[in-house]
């Protein structure tokens, strides 16, 4: 046994590990070995000293601590169950739900506008204005000067300020790229609908006089001739 | 009331509250000499006893009882793992104000008193402020084999470390024990 040997055995020792049949091996060593004997001396020592040390064992978990664990957890319990274990994973998971069917949903009924609509030769926008104003256009010339129609005059004037609005911003974002036939289109739509817009209600034959405009620049005609010519093109940027 | 401790753990993780007093009850006493043993004061080992069992209460579900885990085990396991972190947490208190440091170096290397150094209370508090020296593993690992009386197997199981690293551990937390302790010691030798 080298010195080595005897300080694992020593280890051992102090955690009362050694086997008794090492105890002699050991004891032999230490005599013939000053260094290690002296450590042999300190475990002992250590022994000794451990022996003697004071171990208190005050009286503690008494009626009092049993209250104060109780209270904690009866505390803990109440937050835990304040909401059930199904609740707590149903209510998230649904909102999470809510929120990307909304999302959904409303990606398929407002869907961005392609790219190439928006910039381009922008057909998608074109044609879905010349849907409006169309529309719009075909309401006033099935509209008399009686008194029902008048109940609705200020309806009119607002949708045909608004889309005088949409005409000009449409007309001033294809100004560079769209075709000949767009812009003098738009042009006269602006027109018409700058009058519509300005019509006032005691105003005599208001309604006739927008629709001999419409007639006049043959506006229906060729909202319906632009609205043919896009209509391939706005299927193609829409798929 | 309660004929096996089986019995009793079921009962306490359906959550009844004669059960979980029945448990405080039968185990109080070993819990709370290993909390004292542990912190070495009472109002600390109080707060850890309590600590200990509250903990327990509400993770008693997780136990599972097999022929081979007994409740206590798994009781005394959770105790010391919070003993550790009670410890640590306060260590950190206790540095970031030095009051630890200025308490060990303060007393126990220059006793005040002499005659009162062979007193057991004495003592005993010189060996808690060398024991607030060592690192909260060798803490426990000291208090496990000498205070408890746990063989290296068992305080191995409880440390998740080999016997190996125990004993290693036990020995160099008795060299640092008796260096810090060595005026008292001669007082007594």
């Amino acid at each position: 046994m080298n010195c080595r040997e005897v300080q694992k055995r020593m280890i051992l020792w102090l955690a009362g590990d050694l086997n008794p049949g090492e105890q002699p091996e050991l004891d032999t060593h230490c005599r013939a070995c000053p260094a290690c004997s002296r450590k042999r001396a300190e475990v002992e020592d250590s022994l000794r000293w451990l022996a003697g040390l004071p171990d208190e064992r005050p009286e503690l978990g008494g009626a009092a601590s049993w209250n104060a664990i109780r209270a904690r957890i009866a505390s803990a319990s109440k937050s835990r169950r304040r909401y059930p274990l199904w609740v707590r994973i149903t209510v998230p998971a649904a909102s999470l739900g809510v929120v990307l069917l909304a999302f959904f949903i409303g990606r398929s009924l407002f869907p961005p506008p392609a790219p190439s609509a928006r910039g381009g030769d922008g057909s998608r926008l074109i044609l879905r204005h010349m849907e409006d104003v169309g529309t719009a256009f075909l309401e006033y010339m099935n509209r008399g000067d009686t008194e029902a129609d008048q109940k609705v005059f200020d309806f009119e004037k607002q949708k045909a300020h608004f889309l005088l609005f949409q005409n000009r911003a449409l007309r001033e974002s294809l100004k560079d790229a769209s075709s000949p036939l767009v812009i003098p289109l738009l042009k006269d739509l602006e027109v018409v609908l700058y009058e519509a817009a300005n019509l006032e209600p005691q105003m005599p034959g208001g309604h006739t006089f927008i629709r001999s405009l419409i007639l006049q620049k043959g506006i229906l005609f060729r909202i319906r001739y632009m609205e043919h010519a896009l209509a391939g093109k706005a299927t193609e940027v829409s798929t | 009331m309660f004929e096996t401790e089986d019995a009793l753990v079921r009962a306490a993780q359906e959550g009844r509250e004669e059960a979980f007093e029945e448990i405080f009850l039968r185990h109080r006493r070993a819990v709370a000499d290993l909390a004292f043993r542990y912190t070495g004061n009472s109002q600390d080992a109080e707060e850890l006893l309590q600590e200990i069992f509250v903990r327990s209460f509400l993770s008693i579900k997780s136990f599972r009882s097999m022929p081979d885990a007994r409740f206590f085990s798994w009781l005394y396991r959770i105790g010391v793992n919070c003993s550790m972190n009670f410890v640590k947490k306060r260590k950190s208190r206790e540095f970031r104000s030095g009051a630890a440091a200025r308490e060990f170096d303060g007393q126990a290397s220059r006793p005040q008193n002499p005659e009162a150094q062979y007193a057991g209370r004495e003592m005993r508090q010189a060996l808690n402020r060398a024991m607030a020296a060592l690192s909260p593993a060798q803490r426990m690992i000291f208090v496990l084999k000498h205070f408890e009386q746990l063989s290296t197997q068992e305080t191995a199981a409880h440390m998740k470390c080999s016997e190996g690293s125990v004993r290693k551990q036990l020995f160099r937390a008795v060299v640092k024990l008796r260096r810090a302790m060595e005026p008292y010691r001669k007082g007594v030798s």
